[in-house]
């Protein structure tokens, strides 16, 4: 399903968390696996609701943008990215087990966005992470010290990892 | 679910992201703050040396064109590592500070 360069916000958000998310029963409607909101306007918010609504349906992965992630060596850099684009990414960046190198640099990703990528890196027991990225490249998003202090958190070794970054 | 495509086996006391080597953050509008945080991450390679919990992995980081001052996160104004720092705050570059930084 390709919702690409819509302007569906909040309440769009929430309708599509009812088509991707698990009923009472546990049970996942539908086979989807790929939906592409690449620059769909969703705003953080939204885009926070419908990648924990994902979360839930652990045993069926679901892409959010697409195959974005398919480019060669990640380069995704100058194109745009907002915040939420990014935290939608994040869902994608833990379900690429190939993806060694992500340039995100000269967006828009924002503190939100930053929060969001550190979150996939991070090693919990909660929700699974990338192991496999070797090289980010968020230059020139301009994300002032709280990002910074963000990204450090999944590369400091931690007595419990139970923490998370999401907002 | 394959735990192994997933990362939950890495999980657990002193687990860290042990495959990402490279972060640049050029031209990211950082300060003091933030440059100690990610430089705490390498610092404590050498502080927790006994403890057998510390980041390996990381070899590059790239924080040239931010607003860092001097001496921050282990950088002196003509960016180099500090003495008590040259060991551990490897690969990284740094512009001097610039003067509308405040905090």
């Amino acid at each position: 399903m390709d919702l690409g360069g819509n302007c569906t916000e909040l309440e769009g958000a929430e309708a599509l968390t009812a088509i991707v998310a698990p009923d009472d029963d546990g049970a996942v409607h539908g086979s989807l696996r790929s939906l592409n909101l690449w620059q769909a306007g969703l705003g953080v918010e939204g885009a926070w609701a419908l990648t924990y609504a994902v979360r839930e349906r652990s045993h069926h992965p679901l892409q959010l943008c697409g195959a974005l992630l398919a480019v060669p060596e990640g380069k995704l850099g100058g194109m745009q990215l907002k915040p939420w684009d990014a935290v939608l990414l994040s869902n994608d960046l833990v379900l690429a087990h190939s993806l060694t190198r992500l340039d995100l640099s000269d967006n828009f990703v924002g503190v939100e966005g930053a929060a969001a990528i550190a979150d996939a890196l991070t090693p919990t027991a909660h929700h699974p992470f990338n192991h496999t990225l070797t090289a980010l490249d968020l230059s020139g998003n301009w994300l002032y010290d709280d990002s910074a202090r963000m990204l450090a958190v999944p590369l400091t070794p931690h007595q419990d990892t139970g923490a998370s970054l999401t907002c | 679910m394959d735990l192994t495509d997933t990362g939950y086996e890495l999980t657990g006391a002193g687990a860290y992201n042990t495959s990402l080597a490279s972060l640049r953050l050029a031209g990211c509008r950082l300060g003091p703050p933030g440059a100690a945080a990610l430089a705490s991450v390498l610092l404590r390679q050498r502080w927790w040396r006994d403890t057998g919990h510390f980041n390996t992995t990381l070899t590059a980081l790239d924080l040239s064109n931010n607003r860092l001052c001097a001496g921050s996160g282990g950088v002196d104004a003509a960016g180099q590592p500090t003495a008590d720092t040259t060991a551990d705050f490897r690969g990284v570059r740094s512009h001097a500070c610039s003067p509308d930084y405040t905090t």
